[in-house]
């Protein structure tokens, strides 16, 4: 049961084109929650509907959350309503999930984000440059429209790859699955032929399937390769019902299907 | 409580221990281990009783993989120790044959050769069981999870029925020494006379074939519960020792001296039986 916040807006930045950041304060001066990387935010943009959002800040107490927003023109109008906010109109929403986690045991980190599937990663980058930990984030987006890359850039230094096209990706990423070290967890989150691909790879290479963690969509249905869900990272999703409850595919829903790469 | 841990201490197990120690976290041997696909193989061996369960298994490979193999005494070497030279290193294709072993604990060599291994590779450790535990809990460290890591415990000799096999005290356990037991399995059924199992299929209808295959690999499998080389953790000084001892037997702590059961509790990451203290209140 996850408890609803009293949120406001108090600031909104544009990121990219279509892409903006939401800064998000309790209405109430009470303390946010805390997160771990890779929870999703869900915001009620109607009293039925709740959008589920990665949460891109640090989640140590944090003071404000912060989310980036695509805007999508097909979808049901939960970014629309997102892109119309303004500082200081209210939101509420329910406080964060965690369904894409860190493996915290991995002894190396491997991202692949493409476009606004940047998001949870980018919360997943906080995280081990805080811990030290060993990654690399593999990030593709088109050209001019890459939310969050200057941060990233000065977050990851040379461990970040950004690429502007899916082939410069691949031809950049398909060797690297093959030689990782022993104990790295695979991470993807994008729009779906990307994942895809990239669990196909890793298929291919035999990874454990508990080293692979992905974000996916069940209702696009365009699936042509099947891999047993890891544990943690994908679940089965629920006959609609409203209001609909927040499953991880949602979030992982909305970084697909709002994905632009 | 104790009769719980009592089980094999002299030789036979009843059905009902049996049916608990399936519940137990003792180490379960499948009787017909699987290899599964992989980009690459590393094969570890501990003893000469090691190499052919691991070769078998990797002749199960698919054509064209890269193996990799590394031969350990059976036993495990301290940080300090210099590896035998004398020990039998047959390389793999990869494996490093030749060159005389550097003077490394068999801790140190399992790391070097986990730290080379890439994601898709698939870990063969095989040899007595205290071994293949304990480098499996070095290989989790090292970051492999339970699906990469296939481990096969030296089969010991059929048990002889009820008489403890021989096997003395202190030395490293020869393959056979240790009792095995079948649980769960007519005799018949695997060829091996004179074991005693409970009555097949009581009181389990299986629901449905997955359950069913689950059920009778568990049916089939194998516990070292006899007298065998084994990692006891204890519970009043909290450091592990080795001793050759059968599950439910008492052995003294060469740290604090405490009389310790050795219990049916098996701890993957320390690789240790839990050995709690034989009269709680009496230490000191």
């Amino acid at each position: 049961m996850s408890a609803e916040l009293r949120l406001a807006v108090a600031e909104v930045t544009p990121l990219a084109r279509d892409v903006r950041q939401l800064t998000l304060v309790p209405r109430d001066g009470d303390c946010l929650p805390s997160y771990p990387p890779g929870s999703h935010l869900g915001l009620r943009w109607r009293a039925d509907r709740v959008n589920s959002y990665s949460l891109t800040g640090g989640g140590d107490v944090p003071a404000a959350y912060t989310v980036s927003v695509l805007r999508a023109p097909g979808s049901r109008g939960g970014s629309a309503w997102a892109h119309g906010l303004r500082p200081g109109d209210p939101v509420d929403a329910v406080a964060p999930r965690s369904t894409f986690p860190v493996a915290a045991k991995a002894r190396r980190h491997l991202l692949v984000a493409g476009g606004i599937g940047i998001t949870p990663l980018l919360s997943h980058v906080r995280w081990h440059v805080q811990w030290g930990a060993d990654f690399t984030l593999y990030y593709a987006h088109r050209p001019g429209r890459a939310p969050h890359l200057t941060e990233l850039r000065e977050l990851c230094g040379g461990r970040l790859r950004a690429h502007e096209s899916r082939d410069a990706l691949w031809a950049d990423l398909r060797p690297a699955v093959s030689c990782q070290p022993l104990g790295t967890q695979l991470y993807v989150c994008g729009p779906l032929p990307m994942i895809d691909a990239v669990t196909a790879e890793a298929r291919r290479s035999h990874w454990a399937e508990s080293r692979v963690r992905y974000g996916r969509s069940s209702r696009s249905g365009s699936s042509t390769t099947r891999w047993t869900p890891p544990p943690r990272g994908c679940r089965k999703p629920r006959r609609s019902s409203r209001p609909r409850p927040m499953t991880n595919l949602r979030i992982m829903s909305i970084c697909v299907s709002n994905c632009s790469t | 409580m104790a009769d719980a841990v009592r089980v094999n201490t002299h030789g036979g197990l009843d059905d009902a221990a049996l049916d608990r120690l399936r519940w137990t976290s003792v180490p379960r041997w499948p009787a017909d281990p699987a290899l599964p696909p992989a980009a690459s193989y590393l094969a570890c061996w501990f003893g000469a009783a090691g190499e052919p369960l691991a070769r078998s298994l990797l002749a199960k490979a698919a054509p064209g993989v890269p193996v990799r193999t590394e031969a350990f005494a059976a036993r495990w070497d301290p940080p300090s120790a210099d590896v035998p030279r004398g020990t039998p290193r047959p390389g793999g294709r990869t494996g490093s044959g030749e060159e005389a072993a550097p003077p490394i604990g068999t801790d140190a060599r399992l790391r070097a050769a986990f730290d080379e291994a890439r994601a898709g590779v698939r870990i063969i450790l095989a040899g007595p069981e205290s071994l293949v535990m304990r480098a499996a809990a070095v290989a989790k460290r090292c970051g492999a999870t339970s699906e990469e890591l296939v481990l096969v415990a030296v089969e010991p000799a059929g048990p002889a029925g009820p008489a403890e096999s021989t096997g003395s005290a202190g030395q490293v356990r020869p393959a056979g020494a240790a009792e095995a037991i079948k649980a769960a399995t007519p005799p018949e059924a695997r060829g091996v006379p004179g074991v005693t199992g409970p009555p097949p299929a009581a009181g389990a209808p299986a629901q449905g074939a997955a359950l069913d295959a689950a059920t009778e690999a568990a049916r089939r499998a194998v516990y070292v519960t006899g007298s065998a080389e084994r990692r006891v953790f204890c519970a009043a000084c909290r450091e592990s020792f080795d001793a050759f001892t059968a599950l439910g037997d008492v052995v003294t702590c060469p740290g604090c001296d405490g009389r310790l059961i050795v219990d049916q509790r098996f701890s993957r990451p320390h690789a240790a039986y839990f050995g709690w203290p034989a009269s709680p209140g009496a230490r000191g």
